[in-house]
């Protein structure tokens, strides 16, 4: 009596499964540009970060801090159509040291966040 | 410091898996045709698990968003829409939402028929598949969801049929000896595969690196686990190879139930351990 729709649903479950999108979570960094302790000759126009799991575009944040605190990040982060990469354009950096602090969802809903740093030649801000 | 998401996944963790193995047990298993008429007692459990889901699913989902944009409660709120229309996990849950309603509402529709039991055993699979889709299993693609969510069915399987023998003992003494065989092979049958995809499930973040298992959170958390695990499977062993077979008699029959009832709440603490799994990052 019920060995049909039983048999039904262990199909629809096969079928479900064998669709279902891979996909890789738990973002931390994996390359950044300007990297970490990086010294740059000139100042960079954008900061960009490859995570090694897609993060969810609608919690992603960067800042670009110098000693003060003064954030240099413009408008909102853009995320690659692939979702690993973050994207933030930055003002006209003066030489100086700056921090980058990132936070991320990622798609399994867990938060991550970390900070590092690069100098840009030439003598203080 | 104790995640919040895991104390309101565990009872989610807990009806899903009761209400899916309770209800597969009845519809394949059960003896007597029981899958034709459910008893008043497993709908009524059945309704109440649903309720429990429902609620608990609610609280798990908050309780989530309220992580992803690290605010609380109260100003994560206006946020949900958002959060259900742009995230992987929003959306998900989104669905996850609507199959806990769509359960609770089917437990209550007054009629005591196989459909009742066809319609919890498929909404609880569900309710299962989309937990695989929204726990860490989607770090690794297909193949480690469909893995995950045949170890949570398994696990459901085991617990079900726990269950469905404590429940057959309310009702004599003949009812326990015809259901005591079938719950014997079903919980072999799942714990054959808990064993199985257990281990696989584990490998995908730890690999050979063991000792994983004492520095990391999620590696510790499965230790706990498994200790907890390893007490309920020496005390279904004993039951299958001493009990089981002696199952006739009166004085056996007192002990199997106590043993079946301590290997049932064995196997909920496991849940609980599996909830907080579910939410400690594996390590990276």
């Amino acid at each position: 009596m019920t060995s049909k729709p039983v048999r039904s649903f262990v199909l629809a479950l096969v079928v479900m499964l064998s669709t279902t999108p891979v996909a890789r979570a738990h973002s931390f960094p994996q390359e950044q540009h300007p990297s970490a302790g990086e010294t740059l000759s000139t100042a960079p126009q954008e900061i960009r970060i490859k995570f090694d799991a897609p993060i969810e575009k609608l919690f992603a944040k960067l800042q670009v801090v110098d000693s003060s605190g003064k954030d240099y990040a413009v408008g909102t982060p853009q995320i690659s159509s692939d979702g690993i990469e973050l994207t933030e354009k930055v003002e006209a950096l003066k030489p100086g040291e700056y921090t980058v602090r990132w936070a991320v969802v990622c798609i399994d809903t867990h938060h991550t966040e970390g900070s590092y740093s690069f100098t840009i030649k030439g003598g203080g801000v | 410091m104790i995640d919040i998401r895991a104390i309101f996944i565990w009872p989610v963790l807990m009806a899903q898996s009761l209400i899916f193995g309770t209800a597969i047990f009845a519809l394949i298993f059960a003896p007597n045709g029981e899958s034709a008429t459910p008893s008043d007692a497993l709908i009524g459990m059945w309704r109440g698990l649903a309720i429990l889901n429902l609620v608990m699913s609610v609280l798990a989902f908050m309780a989530i968003a309220s992580g992803m944009a690290q605010m609380p409660w109260a100003n994560v709120l206006p946020l949900i829409p958002q959060i259900m229309r742009e995230t992987v996990a929003g959306r998900f849950w989104m669905w996850r939402l609507v199959a806990a309603l769509l359960l609770a509402i089917a437990m209550w529709i007054p009629v005591r028929t196989a459909r009742l039991a066809v319609a919890a055993m498929v909404l609880a699979m569900l309710l299962v598949l989309l937990g695989s889709l929204t726990s860490h299993a989607i770090d690794k693609g297909a193949w480690v969801i469909s893995i995950y969510a045949i170890h949570q069915a398994a696990a459901g399987m085991w617990l079900g049929a726990l269950a469905s023998l404590l429940m057959s003992a309310r009702r004599g003494a003949a009812a326990l000896e015809a259901v005591t065989p079938r719950v014997s092979t079903v919980c072999a049958w799942a714990l054959a595969i808990i064993v199985t995809s257990g281990p696989l499930i584990a490998f995908q973040w730890l690999r050979w690196n063991l000792h994983l298992l004492i520095d990391s959170a999620y590696g510790r958390t499965l230790v706990w686990k498994l200790a907890t695990a390893v007490p309920a499977l020496l005390l279904g062993a004993s039951n299958r190879y001493w009990q089981v077979p002696r199952v006739a008699q009166q004085s056996v029959r007192t002990l199997l139930i106590r043993s079946v009832a301590a290997e049932t709440a064995l196997l909920l603490a496991v849940l609980g351990w599996s909830a907080f799994l579910a939410n400690t990052p594996p390590p990276h």
